[in-house]
Parts: C-alpha cells; structure tokens; sequence
C-alpha cells in the first residue's frame, strides 16, 4: 500500500550491487576468467534485458548464451528500455536512453558509448530521440544519431567520438521524418527521408551538403544496413505479392553503378535481413505461412547461392546479427507464422553446426552486438 | 552597531525573500503554459483500483455527469464516410477506456510518491496531461477570468471522476472527428462504435495524431519502432514501450490486463488489429494517404471484431462520485508578519469537507504578492477512505508573500477558497501582512 521509500531504498541498494558486479564481470571479461568464461576466440553475446527502470546488460558465451553474466546496468525512465546501435564496433557499444525521472515520449534522450574493453562509459548527447537507434561507422569514430531540435526540428547530427565533438548534418522540419541509417568512417551519413512520395536515401558529408542516392520505395523501406566493406546497404521494402503485401529484402550499390537489385529467393515476407561478416552473403528471416516453421536464409551476393540455417521447431526467425567468425547468429525467434500473428519472442543464439540456443532472460530481451574473447 | 543592524536585517529581508522564492515554486518550476502555475494535490484511490474502474464503468456510459456540456459524453456518430450521421448512443467501450487509462498512468490520479488512499500532489506531466486521463486538451492554460483557472480545470486536475470522465469525452470527440479530420475504421460495419476495432483510429488520435517518422508518430508501418515484426504488447511490465504505437500499447492491455494484487483488472478482450499485410489495410496506411483530412485512410474493422458489453451497473455510480461535498474553513483571518519568527512569516488556511465524496477547490486572490500552496485540491468527506497518519481529511494552504511585490509595509488582501464541484458560495480569508521592520537609529549602538 505505501509504495514509494522502501521500494526506493530497494532498488538503490540492487542497483549498487549491480554495478559491483558489473564492475567485477567487466574486470573478468578484461582478462581474469570466471565460471562462464569462454575460451579464448570464442564469440561472446552482448544483450540487454528490459526491466521498468533500468535494462540490464550481460554477456554470454555464444557456445551457453543461457549463462550470462551481468555487465552493468543501464537505469532509464519508467518504461522506457534502451535502444542501442544495431551493431558494436570493436568493444564499443552505443545506446540512446531516456534518463530516470524524464517525462516519457517526446523527452530528450541521452546518446552513451560504452567501451566494454576498458568500462569506460561517456556521453555523448543530452539531445538523442529515444526512437531512433544511433548507427556507429565499422571503427567506432563517429556515431550518428538523430537529434532533437527546436519546435520538433529533427536533425541527423554526427559525434566524433575521438575529437568529443558534435556536428548537425541535415536539418529537416518536415510533417514526417530522418533517419540516420549508416556511418562511414570518412564522416559521410547516410540517411532516409520519409515524405508522401515515399522513402528517398540521402548521402551527407561533414559540411552538411546531402545528395539524393536512391528513391527506395514508395512506401516506408526499413530495416537498411551498410555492408562491412561500406559498398553496398540492404534494406526492405513492401511490395504486393498475389493478395498479399510483403517486406522484401533489397541491395543498393553506393558506387551508383550497380543500381537497385532484388534479391531473389520465394515469395512471403521477409525479416531483418544482416550481413554476413565478410560482407559477401546476407541473412533474412523468412515468415512460415503456410507451413509452421521456416529457417532463415543465407544468400551469397556473389552467385546467388541459398544455404538454411537451423529452423526453429515451430515459427519463424529474425536476424539480429553474425558473429565476427561467422559461427553463430543471433536471432529473434518468433513461435508464429506471420508479421500478423508472430506469437511469442525469444532470443536464440544459431550455430552454424545447426544447434539453437536459447538466451536466458524473461523479460525483453534486446541484442547489442558480439565480441570475441581474447 | 546601527550600521551593523540595518545590515543584518538587510540580510534578514534579503534571506527572508530568498527563502521564499526557493521554497515556492517559480513558474519556471514547470511548464509555465500548463492551467496551473504550482502543482495541484489530489486524492489517490485504492491500490486496487476499484473506486477507478467502477467510475471508468459510469463514465464509459456517460452515468456520471450526464447531460453536462464539458464532462457528460456526446452523442457517438455513427455510419461510414458518405452516411455517417449523429445517433442517441452515448458509450465508449469501458475496456478501452480502462487499458487508456492504464497506459497515461498506471491507474494513478496523484504523483508516484503519494501513498495511497491519501492526497498528494497531483499527477502532472511535462506536456501538461493531467491526472488518470492525461487530460491534456483544455488544460494548456489557465482558460478562467484574469488567467485564473477554470473550476473545469480545477475538477479536472483534482478530482477522479471529472478527470475519467473527460477522458471519456475526450475519446468521443476523437472518434466524432472522423471523417471531417480523421479516417473512418469499419467502412465494412457502418462504423458500429460497438466493435472495439472501430475505436483504432480515435485511440490513435488520442495520443496524437501525426505523420510516420515524426516525433509523436503512431504509424504502424513507422520504422521508430524499431524491428519488423513486434510481438503483442503484453502490458505487464516486461517490454519497453518503446516499441509500440500508442494504440497497439492500449490493445496489448485490452487483450493482456495488468494484474494488482494478484487480479486482473478487468476481463481480456483479444481485440484485433489491422492485418498489415492485406491490401486492405495497407494500401490506406501508404505515406501516398497521409494528407489531411486523410480521406482516402478509411480502413474495414480489423477481424475478429469483439463486442464491449456495456458494464453492469448498480446505479449509484454517479450519486457516489459526484458525492455532496460541503465546503467548510476554518479561518477568516490571518497575520503574517515577516518581521517574526519564522512560522509567522507564513500563515495556513484549513479546507475542509463534512460532506460527502470529495470536494475540489481552488484558492484565488487579486492580490499578485500573496502565494498559495497548494493553488488547488481537495477534501475529503466523512465517507472517503483515508487512514492516519499518511491522510488527513482536510487541506491546508499555505499563505506566503513575494515581499517585492508587497505595495506596503502594512497590507491587508485576501483569498478566496473557491469550491469546483459544489454550489457553495467561495470563502474569503482576510490576510493581514506586516512587514514593518524596526530600524535602530545609526550611532545608537554600544560597543561591547
């Protein structure tokens, strides 16, 4: 009945003991060893659980996600988890949050880069939209992030994070909005822009200037990732299938030449698609309507060439990220046939040898990245 | 020492002020555009929420305040965009309206760190959304006479079953916007307002209405949400919301009730949303349809469709939330001296209720140097829940003066204790302020 000191006192009491043994799990990662230490080279998970006031963040062995460790806690606003990068880079990792005691959605978020090598945590930004995850470019330099501006300017802004320095690439004051999608390491963003004509693709470079790349879709194409060597970004698009309208995934050549390819495979919908680590295949989730369960697919760029991953029992996956040894994917496992009807979500580590391995949580489980024991 | 005296009382008067300006909030405390300057108190309910439900009951079939101009719900329109016409139905489905209110505030009328079944300060966001409803519309700013808020307002912010209620009405009037200003759900059910799929787009508009990608965006197609597909809400605690639009939050609680004490709030629904991947509801999703008044968004009703029975009612749902709140203070007069000790540089007015259910009241002055806090709230009647020593039954004001604003050392104004729910006359509070400080004469002072 009389909730607030004692539940106050609780959770100061449990957050201090997290960070300790964050501390402790982050000195262990760093070199000291533990129970669950993976061997040397093994890829590790990085993933957050959501929790109402503060998302915690663990690490697993990719060989027993089920045996995680916890890194440190991430405390937000009431409800609020955070949303990080879609990829680390090296031992970084990236997030946006909106802080304790913020007034929810609209609120400023805060932008953090978290160096899991040295347990250094700074921030960046103090102007981050919770809403759009920040995309670091492949050495870990830049981050860009969508900030927020005066009278709902949204802006696609870009820190250094060598230079601790902050620039605002693009303004845009428009009824819809801008996405930042990529980061190159030369400081140019790429980024989306939404209007009634659909989903244009922008180029911006450190002085702001922007160049149209490629009209994507009349509609919302989402779900864009910049290939590792920088060449190329898959992204997916709706298109009508027979009665149906589809997410398919698609590539686009930032040289300009190669133009706009579909990459083809059946018909349904497909989810999240991410590239493999040499950057010469692309994984996607496939919907299992009609039949109950569908494995995700491994596309070569080069030759076309399809290979199944491990299908879930009943259901369907969607692609989170590879490993850098290209041994292990994550994935979010859904127990449905459609994007209509997923059923329920879990987060399973896929092994190359065809294992799934489910990652422990109960709550929300968000995926941050893979790093490499060494 | 006369020199050192008038310095020290210099820095008596200058600490006095100083004292008062950090204590009272300046509007810079909070959002200077919202309806009250300083934060109201309120009365919260039970943990359970029952006194909540049941008047959310009452208000989802307009049995509170029924026939009122600005708490009473309007008739619902019904029929698709070439025929839609007004009708004699005056109901919001009560589920929807209770996963709403769970999801603007957990079922909370007063701040977190009000214990329950007492009064604390009311529960104000920074966007001004008030209280169980996040009442948001009307309460911008202060809409009375002279900037002073209106006794709507006053209700609003304080009181349960006026703030439900507006919710309420809230709705009706986002759902009566279509097809003027927004798409029309159920062009396959003449916009039957029974189906609680035909309410997609009013709950939408509800938290706001605006474009895919923007910063108050609920597209269900926009990529802020992160992940293509998103699980159901489970409403639970479990996921961040994050990842939903407003209303598939509101329908993860419909389908998926939160629990309190072990027991689901109210019974489950697994109310449908559009099936994205059909044409049907696609197609007027497309970025093409988002210009206003989003004419060519007109959607069929999401199947299966699903009935909202209309709650049993005992019928005295109203008679208990509208309660006979009596308004009764203590005071006619108070001395404030700021040249004494420091609990008279203060004075205190004691608002109480000998009726029944709770009275709202505002305190009001003409006078710019008086401070009142709280500016608003409530009393308790004699049948209200409230158990010592985390509630007391009446409400205090506390009377300060800005002294930079006092015409003279010796003033007299006034307050008003205004009642907002009740016909009772205001009561007037005479204040007596004397600021008169004693100055010693210089070269009068001995040397020790």
């Amino acid at each position: 009945m009389n909730r607030p000191r004692t539940s106050l006192l609780l959770l100061t009491v449990a957050v201090a003991v997290m960070l300790v043994a964050g501390t402790v799990a982050l000195r262990e990662l760093a070199g000291g060893g533990s129970a669950v230490a993976p061997a040397e080279g093994d890829a590790v998970l990085v993933f957050a659980e959501f929790g109402r006031s503060a998302d915690r963040i663990y690490i697993a062995p990719a060989s027993n996600p089920s045996q995680r460790t916890l890194l440190l806690t991430a405390e937000h606003a009431d409800g609020w988890g955070i949303n990080p990068a879609p990829s680390m880079a090296g031992s970084l990792l990236a997030y946006v949050v909106l802080p304790p005691g913020s007034a929810g959605r609209g609120a400023p978020a805060e932008l953090w880069v978290l160096n899991l090598a040295t347990n250094e945590r700074t921030r960046l930004a103090r102007d981050a939209d919770l809403f759009v995850a920040p995309v670091f470019d492949r050495d870990g330099t830049f981050v860009a992030y969508r900030s927020l501006g005066p009278d709902g300017e949204q802006r696609v802004s870009r820190a250094d994070l060598e230079r601790g320095t902050r620039r605002v690439l693009h303004r845009y004051s428009g009824e819809f909005g801008v996405f930042p999608v990529a980061q190159g390491s030369d400081g140019v963003a790429l980024y989306i822009e939404l209007s009634t004509a659909g989903t244009d693709l922008y180029r911006v470079d450190g002085d702001g200037n922007s160049e149209l790349l490629l009209h994507a879709s009349d509609e919302i194409a989402r779900d864009w990732q910049l290939s590792p060597d920088g060449r190329t970004i898959s992204f997916l698009a709706p298109e009508q299938v027979g009665e149906r309208i589809v997410h398919r995934a698609r590539l686009f050549a930032l040289s300009g030449a190669a133009g706009e390819l579909l990459l083809a495979s059946d018909v349904g919908e497909q989810f999240a698609p991410v590239w493999g680590p040499g950057g010469t295949s692309l994984t996607v989730g496939r919907e299992a309507y009609p039949a109950a369960t569908a494995a995700a697919t491994t596309v070569s760029i080069d030759d076309g060439t399809v290979t199944m991953l491990a299908a879930p029992d009943q259901g369907f996956d969607a692609p989170l990220g590879w490993s850098h040894d290209g041994q292990y994917l994550a994935v979010r496992a859904f127990d449905g046939q459609t994007a209509f009807d997923p059923g329920t979500e879990s987060m399973v580590v896929i092994s190359l040898d065809g294992d799934r391995r489910a990652v422990a949580g109960v709550n929300e489980l968000i995926f941050i990245g893979w790093i490499t024991r060494g | 020492m006369g020199s050192f005296a008038r310095k020290l009382l210099a820095v008596l008067v200058a600490a006095v002020a100083l004292t008062i300006l950090a204590v009272v909030p300046t509007p810079s405390d909070h959002v200077a555009a919202c309806a009250f300057l300083r934060t109201p108190d309120a009365y919260e309910a039970e943990a359970e929420r029952s006194t909540y439900l049941s008047t959310i009951d009452a208000a989802s079939v307009d049995a509170l305040f029924p026939g009122d101009p600005y708490f009473g719900i309007p008739t619902v329109e019904v029929g698709t965009r070439n025929s839609r016409a007004d009708s004699t139905i005056r109901r919001v489905p009560s589920t929807l309206l209770k996963a709403i209110a769970w999801e603007e505030s957990s079922l909370t009328m007063a701040s977190r760190a009000t214990h329950f079944e007492s009064i604390g300060t009311a529960l104000v966001t920074f966007d001004c959304g008030h209280g169980i409803m996040q009442v948001t519309t009307g309460m911008t700013i202060p809409l009375g006479l002279d900037s002073v808020p209106t006794s709507q307002q006053v209700n609003v912010a304080t009181h349960y079953g006026y703030n439900i209620a507006r919710g309420a009405v809230i709705l009706v009037d986002k759902w009566n916007a279509a097809p003027q200003i927004r798409p029309v759900v159920g062009t396959d059910t003449e916009s039957n307002p029974d189906l609680i799929e035909n309410w997609y787009m009013a709950t939408w508009s509800y938290n706001g209405f605006a474009g895919p990608g923007s910063l108050s965006s609920n597209h269900p197609f926009d990529p802020t949400f992160g992940a293509w597909p998103r699980p159901s809400y489970q409403c639970d605690g479990t996921q961040s919301r994050r990842r939903y639009p407003y209303q598939e939050l509101v329908w993860g609680c419909i389908g998926s009730p939160p629990q309190q004490e072990g027991a689901l709030l109210w019974q489950s629904i697994p109310a449908s949303l559009p099936d994205l991947s059909q044409p049907q509801f696609a197609a007027p999703f497309s970025l093409g349809n988002w210009s206003f008044p989003y004419s060519a968004m007109d959607i069929p009703t999401p199947q299966p469709a699903h009935v909202d029975n209309p709650p049993t009612l005992t019928g005295s749902e109203g008679a208990t939330v509208r309660g006979g709140p009596i308004l009764d203070v203590e005071e006619r007069e108070i001395l404030i001296r700021l040249n004494g000790l420091p609990q008279e540089q203060r004075g205190s007015v004691t608002v109480t209720n000998p009726g029944a259910g709770l009275l709202s009241w505002a305190a009001e002055t003409d006078d710019k140097w008086l401070i009142m806090e709280p500016s608003a709230g409530v009393a308790l009647g004699v049948n209200v829940v409230c158990e010592p020593p985390n509630c007391d039954r009446a409400a205090e004001v506390t009377i300060s003066v800005n002294p930079t604003l006092l015409p003279k050392a010796n003033t007299i104004g006034s307050i008003r204790i205004v009642p907002a729910n009740s016909e009772f006359p205001p009561w007037r509070v005479t204040v007596e302020v004397d600021a008169d400080f004693e100055v010693a004469a210089p070269g009068t002072s001995r040397a020790n």
